[in-house]
């Protein structure tokens, strides 16, 4: 069960890490994009930005604290 | 005030009017205060966390202007760190109940995802444009 649990911490914080970089690297370089194109919608572009990166973000922190649970039982 | 600043306030607002409710329902149910005092604590997390955010977006924004070369670092690690502080406080200086810090942790998303939409449709409503953003 120990072993079993530290494997289970590793593969949920992995995968959640995993898509939470893929998501935040979409989000951030088509807002820089963006902002570089038309600096005049830098404070739209930065609350969507704000919005998207809150959202993806919800998702590791959750894998984190299962992490930590599942580390507790090991 | 540019458009994130006025955002963040609401969200504060919204998180503080949740941390208050807490404290009515703490003093009303006391019988679930490990409940009460996971989400308070897990909501002022999510509160930080989310000035972190605005801090690094508002500088990620300003590096895009300026065209600088430089690698724009939006701090995860901190944050997370942050959450799991919250969640050491709860459960071993306290004894508060993990679940609910893990739903307090998410106070500041909902209010951020919530109020978004909401301030969207207002704009929408008050100035409709067609598909290529031309005023109608």
């Amino acid at each position: 069960m120990g072993a079993l649990a530290l494997v289970a911490a590793a593969i949920v914080f992995g995968l959640g890490a995993l898509g939470a970089g893929i998501g935040n690297g979409l989000i951030v370089g088509r807002t820089v994009e963006g902002i570089s194109r038309q600096p005049e919608l830098r404070g739209t572009l930065q609350t969507t930005m704000f919005i998207g990166v809150a959202l993806v973000e919800a998702l590791p922190v959750i894998t984190l604290v299962l992490a930590f649970i599942f580390y507790g039982e090991a | 005030m540019d458009d994130l600043s006025a955002h963040l306030k609401a969200v504060t607002r919204v998180v503080f009017l949740f941390m208050s409710l807490c404290c009515i329902g703490w003093a009303l149910l006391p019988a679930y205060e490990n409940w009460w005092g996971g989400l308070m604590i897990g909501g002022a997390a999510s509160l930080i966390n989310a000035y972190h955010l605005s801090w690094k977006v508002k500088r990620a924004g300003a590096i895009a202007v300026a065209q600088i070369k430089k690698r724009v670092n939006l701090g995860f690690f901190t944050r997370a760190c942050v959450a799991l502080l919250a969640v050491v406080i709860a459960t071993k200086t306290y004894t508060f109940q993990l679940s609910a810090v893990v739903a307090g942790l998410f106070v500041a998303q909902l209010a951020t995802l919530i109020l978004g939409f909401l301030s969207r449709r207002k704009l929408m409503a008050s100035n409709p444009t067609d598909e290529r953003g031309e005023n109608n």
